[in-house]
């Protein structure tokens, strides 16, 4: 027994430094399992904050090429980005909107007002209102084509144009109301194969409109600024109060309700009983980018019809001329 | 300052900058050549070159494992630095037998520095004692020797850089040539 503690401690060297390589070697055999070793390796705590901190300083000295890593990917990406820069996203939307018909009208009791206007004159407004149930005669279907603005002028007196890439090939034709997510735009003037200039609303055409009940008038720019179109023509009785806003009648060529702008000033003209109203555009004829084209069935139906009337009375015309 | 604060400053030291600097370095000689094998330096062993000569086996060999273990852990590599750093421990007492010119027991309270060896044997032993812990070290790490030529190189890139720090430690740290540097 002695002698077996005495070889020990002559060979305690040795028998130290092979158990530990064996132990070493036990490790490295070991670090190839999925078990591992869970206490070293560099996740643990201790190193990991060493590592943090390396990190942090070494980051500094990496930033040129970091820096020039990233220059380098922004620019790939503008790249990629420009080759999508002029593909057209935009998308036509087809609206139906129900024609409604009611059999009678009735005149609410309630809904008659008296009303106190600017001179003091107590002036009666009846309020007429549909009654009996409502009967769908059809719908009128609009074909929204959605353009872009790729041309915009709101510094001519005269006339405006914006041009927009989309022509007779998307389905635009002459005489189409333009409209965008604010309110009109304006009516377009000339068509090619995949562009057509729209004359805007900040031009010498006028625009049938009304406000909120129904009294009518004529919308038209007076070439001044960019903002405002004067409404001509109104009722003298009509009540409209300053921020009421104007739309659009089925009258025109444009859909029926689309918001024109806001009453910003009343002016009464005595002489032929009339309201001249200010109105702020809600467009701004500055800023636009995208707009819809609308085609309409019906509208292009009346058109024609109109058409038919005009060539019937221009023949009528040329007829009362021959026999003269 | 004492051995014992001195050894564990050391420890620290030579940890840290193989750990956080030289481990991040990776370094080829030839940029161009593909072939040429990518490596680091190793200067950790060095904690273990440094302790004074009369330093007990078991001791040399424990603190081997504990240095080795600390580089492995922060390498993700168990054991590898470990093996190799008790090995080269193990086999100091017999290249220092060899190189020094006196009995061991008559060099007292010295360390192995350029001050007690000179710069020729001093750089034999650490040459020696780098080389075999760089080769058990590769030999762990590939664990084979299908390319022979690639491994001699990458061994002779990693100790010939690791004999450079050691130079350039023992520039800086040795107190001798510090003072003859500024009475020049």
């Amino acid at each position: 027994m002695v002698k077996i503690f005495q070889l020990i401690g002559k060979y305690w060297n040795i028998i130290l430094f092979v158990m530990l390589e064996i132990f070493c070697l036990r490790l490295i055999k070991n670090s190839n399992t999925v078990q591992g070793n869970d206490l070293l390796n560099s996740s643990n705590a201790l190193s990991a904050y060493f590592y943090g901190k390396q990190t942090q300083i070494i980051s500094y000295f990496n930033m040129g090429s970091a820096n020039k890593q990233l220059l380098a990917e922004n620019t790939k990406l503008k790249n990629a980005l420009d080759q999508y820069k002029y593909f057209d996203t935009t998308q036509n939307v087809v609206a139906k909107v129900p024609i409604v018909k009611y059999d009678s009208i009735k005149q609410k009791p309630t809904d008659t007002l008296i009303h106190t206007d600017s001179v003091g004159k107590p002036t009666i407004v009846q309020d007429l209102r549909p009654y009996g149930p409502p009967r769908v005669t059809k719908y009128a279907s609009f074909n929204y084509i959605a353009a872009k603005v790729i041309n915009n002028s709101v510094v001519n007196d005269k006339n405006n144009f914006i041009t927009i890439n989309r022509g007779t090939e998307d389905g635009v034709q002459k005489g189409m109301a333009v409209v965008s997510a604010n309110g009109v735009v304006g009516r377009v003037a000339y068509v090619s194969k995949h562009y057509a200039a729209v004359i805007s609303m900040l031009s010498s055409r006028p625009v049938s409109s009304q406000i909120a009940n129904g009294n009518m008038g004529i919308t038209i720019w007076d070439g001044k600024t960019a903002d405002y179109v004067t409404m001509t023509q109104v009722d003298i009785q009509t009540f409209v109060k300053k921020g009421d806003t104007a739309y659009t009648t089925g009258y025109s060529f444009f859909p029926e309700n689309i918001a024109i702008g806001t009453v910003t000033k009343i002016d009464t003209f005595k002489s032929n009983n009339t309201l001249n109203l200010n109105l702020k555009l809600l467009n701004n004829f500055r800023n636009l980018h995208y707009v819809y084209v609308v085609g309409s069935t019906i509208g292009i139906e009346k058109t024609e019809l109109e058409k038919e009337i005009e060539r019937q009375e221009s023949a009528l015309k040329n007829k009362d001329n021959k026999t003269q | 300052m004492s051995v014992y604060l001195r050894n564990f400053l050391r420890f620290i030291f030579l940890v840290g900058i193989q750990v956080l600097l030289l481990n991040t370095l990776s370094l080829h000689w030839f940029s161009g050549s593909s072939s040429f094998p990518t490596f680091i330096p190793y200067i950790y062993p060095l904690f273990l070159l440094l302790l004074p000569i009369e330093t007990p086996v078991w001791f040399m060999l424990v603190s081997g494992f504990v240095l080795g273990l600390t580089v492995d852990v922060f390498m993700n590599t168990p054991g590898l630095n470990a093996a190799a750093s008790v090995l080269m421990a193990y086999s100091r007492l017999p290249i220092l037998k060899f190189i020094l010119p006196r009995k061991l027991y008559e060099y007292r309270n010295a360390t192995p520095s350029v001050e007690v060896m000179n710069w020729t044997p001093f750089l034999t032993y650490v040459g020696v004692l780098l080389l075999i812990h760089h080769f058990a070290l590769l030999l762990l790490e590939v664990w084979s020797l299908n390319a022979p030529l690639y491994f001699v190189i990458k061994l002779l890139a990693s100790l010939v850089t690791s004999l450079l720090f050691v130079v350039l430690y023992a520039l800086l740290f040795s107190k001798q040539i510090n003072n003859a540097s500024r009475i020049d």
